[in-house]
């Protein structure tokens, strides 16, 4: 599909539950090469069978439900969460010092910029040293 | 701070006498009097010693009475009236006066040589006597003109200051000539007893009181009118001892309780002046808290809702940034992928029309709706709630009665908005009548055409009622009494009433309930035409 072909098996999973929101930032990930799939809600991700293939997770903070820093808490107590970017909506201190804390990689305020998003999962990726995952070198 | 009248509210001089302030000048009147019956058969026993409390008394006098003036002058740099500023001027002379009167007062100051003729002291008290009732009567004639309002600040002061010196000039003069007077009147026969030219002085004096008194009556408006009336009764008062009961003898018990009737004649004004300044300071303080609670809560709701306004829209905004950042994206890379980007920059063109859709919403929100009006038939709308609310009626064991009128006409609205202000209102009632013990349970909903074609809905309770100290505050944003409650019902609910050209209230039920009521104007033909003025 991407022009590089380098990241076909780099699955980026998206949580937001608002559906513009969801579907620009896919976009902007399958834009930046990577390929993207989404959810809108942390239940219906973790009922999918792509949970077990994601690469990287990037979801919103504020859902109903289970919310962002939840989903990653559920997936981090059923083993090695993958590498995280939570985004949202409103400034909130607290809410970044606990996902941080939480062991979330970044944590980004929406809109996001292309340049910053694609620096964050590139980043997250490298980080976790996971072997069978090599980084994507999209341009 | 100024009414239709150009008059500044709440002062002394322009609020009318409520009913515990009538009713407390009627008590000191009573006590007044009791007390001169009681001291009336001992009025004419001669005390001999008692000359150097005289000065106690005019010391008295003089303080209270040049305060009085101070006060008043007070009084006068905010409500610019002449007639405050001429009462004032009655207090200072006669006050002043107090200074001659006791010096020259036969035997006081023998020993400073300061013992003018016999005739002196006379003099001063009889022209002390006879002009303050002048200046209450100035006071009463003027009154009712209208006041220096236009007079600037610096002229008012200097009013003030002129005033001051020419009474005190007045004064100072007045007693140089009265020492100085070869030739005066024969007042007293010696230094304790009037000389048959005297008896002159009280009745003229008593004429003068009375006929104050009568003008004060017919011109009674303020607080101050009636503490004057007061004052003059006591004055009557004081001169019926001084001079008849205690037969014009100087320092007879009779002579003695008239003087203590002109220093209560003198204190009452100070007092009510001081007193009412007090009471307008707490009134003044209290109005500003509850001004100041009214903006936070008016701030708490603009809070609430810019920041449900912010969210709003700032989530389409954040989704066009991010797609505009794919579109770009796609267009960059070495084959421009045209069709990613042209979907990119439909969803930019969606989200605009959803922040411009966010946009519109709110301004719908605060043009008062007139959209989606039809003709309501309110009593339809109340059977359709009725029903509804039943399950949680029986929960509460709460009788829901209606009291429908047949021949109601219809209204004039959106009957979705109307439906959700009566079930509010029914919800309410509920919630107050469940908790009741001891007494039936009842909530009643009743429609009237009023004689003013207007539609009126009452929800009447058998609950607690309201407290007066909340009956405002329950239209108030966010105040619930509710341990559950958000507080916007009853705010949204006279909004909708108000937008549809009625008004919502409370009312107390003649046993302990609450009725809360609103009126609609109904779709006949004046109806009509409003609705066609509006727009």
């Amino acid at each position: 599909m991407e022009a590089l072909g380098m990241s076909d098996d780099l699955l980026i999973v998206i949580v937001d539950d608002d559906q513009s929101a969801r579907e620009a930032t896919g976009d902007l990930v399958r834009a930046l090469g990577f390929q993207a799939v989404e959810f809108c809600s942390a239940a219906d991700l973790l009922k999918s069978e792509e949970r077990g293939r994601m690469t990287c997770l990037i979801a919103d903070v504020q859902m109903p439900g289970m919310n962002g820093l939840d989903l990653y808490l559920q997936l981090s107590a059923s083993g090695t969460p993958p590498p995280t970017v939570l985004m949202t909506a409103y400034r909130d201190e607290a809410m970044r010092e606990r996902a941080v804390e939480a062991g979330v990689d970044f944590y980004l305020e929406k809109p996001l910029e292309a340049d910053q998003l694609l620096a964050c999962v590139r980043s997250a990726i490298e980080h976790r040293d996971e072997p069978a995952r090599q980084g994507p070198r999209p341009h | 701070m100024i009414d239709k009248q150009g008059n500044v509210p709440l002062l002394l001089s322009t609020i009318p006498p409520n009913r515990s302030q009538r009713r407390l000048a009627g008590w000191v009147l009573a006590i007044l009097v009791i007390a001169l019956v009681v001291t009336a058969p001992f009025s004419r026993i001669r005390l001999a010693e008692t000359a150097p409390l005289l000065l106690a008394y005019a010391a008295a006098v003089l303080f209270v009475e040049v305060l009085t003036a101070a006060l008043l002058l007070s009084l006068f740099a905010i409500q610019k009236s002449r007639a405050v500023l001429v009462l004032s001027a009655g207090y200072l002379f006669s006050g002043l006066l107090v200074i001659p009167w006791a010096l020259t007062f036969p035997g006081i100051f023998t020993a400073f040589g300061l013992d003018a003729g016999l005739q002196s002291t006379a003099a001063i008290a009889a022209v002390r006597r006879l002009s303050f009732p002048v200046f209450v009567l100035a006071y009463a004639a003027l009154k009712d003109q209208e006041d220096l309002a236009l007079w600037p600040r610096a002229s008012i002061r200097t009013v003030i200051a002129a005033q001051v010196l020419l009474i005190a000039g007045l004064a100072a003069g007045l007693t140089w000539t009265i020492i100085q007077a070869d030739q005066l009147p024969t007042f007293m026969v010696d230094a304790r007893d009037v000389a048959p030219l005297w008896r002159y002085v009280p009745a003229a004096a008593i004429g003068l009181y009375l006929v104050g008194l009568v003008v004060l009556w017919l011109r009674r408006q303020s607080t101050l009118d009636l503490w004057l009336m007061i004052v003059l009764c006591t004055l009557v008062i004081e001169i019926a001892l001084l001079s008849y009961l205690g037969g014009g003898a100087r320092l007879s018990v009779g002579w003695w309780a008239g003087r203590l009737y002109g220093l209560a004649s003198a204190s009452m004004v100070l007092l009510v002046l001081l007193s009412e300044t007090a009471t307008l300071q707490a009134r003044l303080a209290r109005s500003i808290h509850s001004e100041r609670l009214a903006r936070e809560s008016r701030l708490t709701a603009m809070e609430a809702l810019s920041a449900s306004i912010a969210h709003e829209i700032s989530q389409p905004l954040a989704s066009m940034v991010t797609n505009a950042n794919a579109g770009l994206r796609w267009l960059d890379k070495e084959i421009p992928r045209i069709v990613e980007a042209q979907a990119a920059l439909e969803r930019v063109v969606r989200d605009g029309h959803r922040a411009r859709d966010v946009v519109d919403g709110i301004r719908q929100l605060f043009r008062k709706g007139t959209q989606d009006r039809t003709s309501v038939d309110m009593n339809s709308l109340i059977k359709d709630v009725l029903r509804r609310s039943a399950d949680e009626a029986r929960f509460g064991r709460v009788s829901v009665e209606s009291d429908l009128d047949p021949n109601l006409p219809l209204a004039t609205g959106s009957p979705l908005q109307l439906q959700q202000v009566i079930s509010n209102l029914v919800a309410n009632a509920v919630d107050a009548t469940s908790a009741v013990t001891g007494r039936p349970r009842i909530v009643r909903i009743i429609t009237r055409l009023r004689a003013s074609r207007e539609i009126l809905v009452s929800v009447e309770d058998s609950g607690p009622g309201i407290a007066d100290t909340l009956k405002d505050r329950i239209f108030e944003p966010f105040f619930s009494t509710k341990p559950d409650g958000m507080g916007m019902g009853l705010m949204f609910s006279r909004s909708v009433v108000e937008s549809h050209g009625g008004k919502l209230w409370v009312e107390d039920t003649v046993t302990s309930g609450a009725i809360f009521r609103f009126t609609l104007p109904c779709s006949d033909w004046t109806g009509a035409s409003d609705t066609e003025l509006r727009q």
